[in-house]
């Protein structure tokens, strides 16, 4: 059974607005894939389409784009974790050997998902309760961690300041402002301790991937593992998503790679809002649990420290315009372990994860090599 | 609090047991007898088949927080917390009175404008309550 590996990249500015159709935004991102993997169009055999928000024919949509070649299409939708089952079905069909070359493409909006489901007012459980609030939701989670490990306001803050430095590198990022600590902690309050500056923003924008079996080419980036799980139930299960499952998937995936946390270099995770970094990072094993914030700021995480978390900026920096940011994650580490991101480049990476959380309770990790 | 017994629940997890007095109904498995909720179609843990079950009126609050996002029924800001009812059960709800984590709290009835007139919804008041 042939390895998998990542070809080529492509990815557009992450913008709050665009006047480009996602499928155009798609189209570029994919084209960008396929120059640089040095692949012709006609000889990818499988285009997996990430997307939200787009109705119906995303696939096809995407596909009109492009040179009708006949390809074999498909549109997957796993919430924010949308691009990285695009990503996942892509190398899982080069790695078995259905085909040669796939690509994988992730477009659409968050806000265009979030404004289909809101169209309707209703009054339910969740709704009345606030479990429709993302905000709330975290930032109860946020409470907890304050309440069981003595975390700050300012722990989570830093997580912001770290991801938004990062995101100064990244000229495809959406806020590229550095700000101090104390700018962060004077953002508008959304829901306490959640700061507006410590949730992701919504946007626009296109990423791409090109697998293809693992060889001699130049710059390939091996696919270690590909794992998906989804929730348990929990006490909280009828509003919160499991805890527990950033650390059975992530396991299983370095289990499958036959690695530990320890060798991790680079780690792009589902920072939607800044509390998740600090637990995403302990589930992943990069420290003990309630260790993250320490660690944070002791700079473990930083580009240069022990393993750089969220190089690109994460989604509150880079942003998480809904299809597009799984596959954005895979976009940032193999361009890590290729060397190739200059002013946040981290030393010496070998390899490198992405994990990414879908609302309603899908967790998807993938770990990359480089040679 | 005075509201009218006769309120349609927002959710058949909100039950009415007395004027201005509710109870949440989750579910409890046969086979593994874990409590859930809300009620699922069947144990959301082992599979088995999951009948009604009434939630204890009160118990320790997880979390909380305040926000000024809107929440349809409350006021503006809203307190909310995750309560841990029993060992298998934390339900998040809005809160009618500042509170601790560790706090005890209990499960009142509370009126949520709906478009078509008041529904009966519920929240946590702090203390045991009649508990």
């Amino acid at each position: 059974m042939p390895e998998s590996a990542v070809l080529g990249v492509g990815m557009t500015p992450f913008v709050r607005r665009s006047d480009l159709e996602a499928p155009v935004l798609g189209r570029t991102a994919l084209v960008q894939a396929l120059v640089d993997a040095a692949v012709d169009w006609p000889d990818i055999e499988l285009v997996v389409v990430g997307a939200v928000g787009l109705g119906v024919s995303a696939a096809g949509q995407l596909v009109a784009q492009m040179q009708r070649t006949g390809v074999d299409a498909v549109a997957v939708e796993n919430a924010s974790a949308t691009g990285s089952a695009a990503f996942a079905l892509a190398q899982d069909a080069v790695a078995s050997g259905r085909v040669g070359l796939a690509a994988a493409v992730g477009i659409g909006s968050l806000e265009a998902a979030l404004t289909a489901t809101q169209q309707v007012p209703r009054l339910d459980l969740r709704t009345v309760t606030g479990a429709m609030l993302p905000p709330v939701l975290f930032a109860l989670r946020a409470a907890r961690r304050f309440h069981l490990y003595g975390e700050t306001i300012e722990d989570h803050a830093r997580v912001v300041v770290k991801n938004l430095r990062n995101a100064s590198q990244n000229d495809l990022a959406q806020r590229r402002t550095p700000k101090s600590l104390e700018e962060v902690l004077a953002s508008p309050m959304l829901a306490e301790p959640i700061l507006r500056d410590a949730c992701c923003p919504l946007g626009n924008g296109a990423a791409a991937v090109v697998v293809g079996p693992m060889g001699a080419r130049p710059g390939a980036v091996r696919v270690l593992a590909s794992i998906t799980g989804s929730d348990h139930w929990h006490p909280a299960g009828g509003s919160h998503p499991d805890p527990s499952a950033t650390a059975r998937v992530a396991s299983a995936a370095l289990a499958r790679a036959g690695i530990g946390p320890e060798d991790l270099d680079v780690v792009e995770v589902h920072d939607a809002f800044a509390v998740e970094e600090l637990d995403y990072c302990e589930a992943i094993g990069l420290c003990g649990a309630g260790e993250a914030a320490n660690a944070l700021a002791a700079g473990t995480f930083d580009v240069g420290g022990t393993v750089a978390v969220s190089p690109s900026g994460g989604l509150l920096a880079r942003g998480h315009p809904g299809g597009a940011t799984g596959l954005a994650q895979v976009v940032e580490v193999t361009t890590q372990l290729r060397g190739r991101a200059g002013h946040r480049q981290q030393p010496g990476a070998r390899t490198g994860m992405a994990h990414m959380i879908g609302a309603g309770g899908i967790c998807t990790v993938h770990v990359l090599g480089g040679d | 609090m005075n509201l009218d017994p006769l309120l349609h629940p927002v959710d058949d997890a909100v039950v009415a047991v007395g004027k201005g007095v509710v109870t949440l109904v989750g579910g409890r498995c046969r086979t593994c007898t874990r409590v859930h909720f809300p009620l699922q179609a069947c144990c959301p843990t082992c599979g088995g088949i999951a009948e009604k079950a009434n939630l204890p009126s009160a118990g320790k609050v997880h979390a909380v927080t305040v926000t000024a996002l809107p929440v349809p029924g409350a006021p503006s800001p809203t307190r909310i917390a995750m309560v841990q009812l029993c060992a298998d059960v934390i339900v998040q709800g809005v809160l009618q009175a500042p509170v601790a984590i560790d706090d005890i709290v209990h499960v009142v009835g509370r009126e949520i404008a709906g478009p078509d007139g008041p529904l009966l919804g519920f929240a946590f008041a702090p203390g045991c309550g009649d508990a």
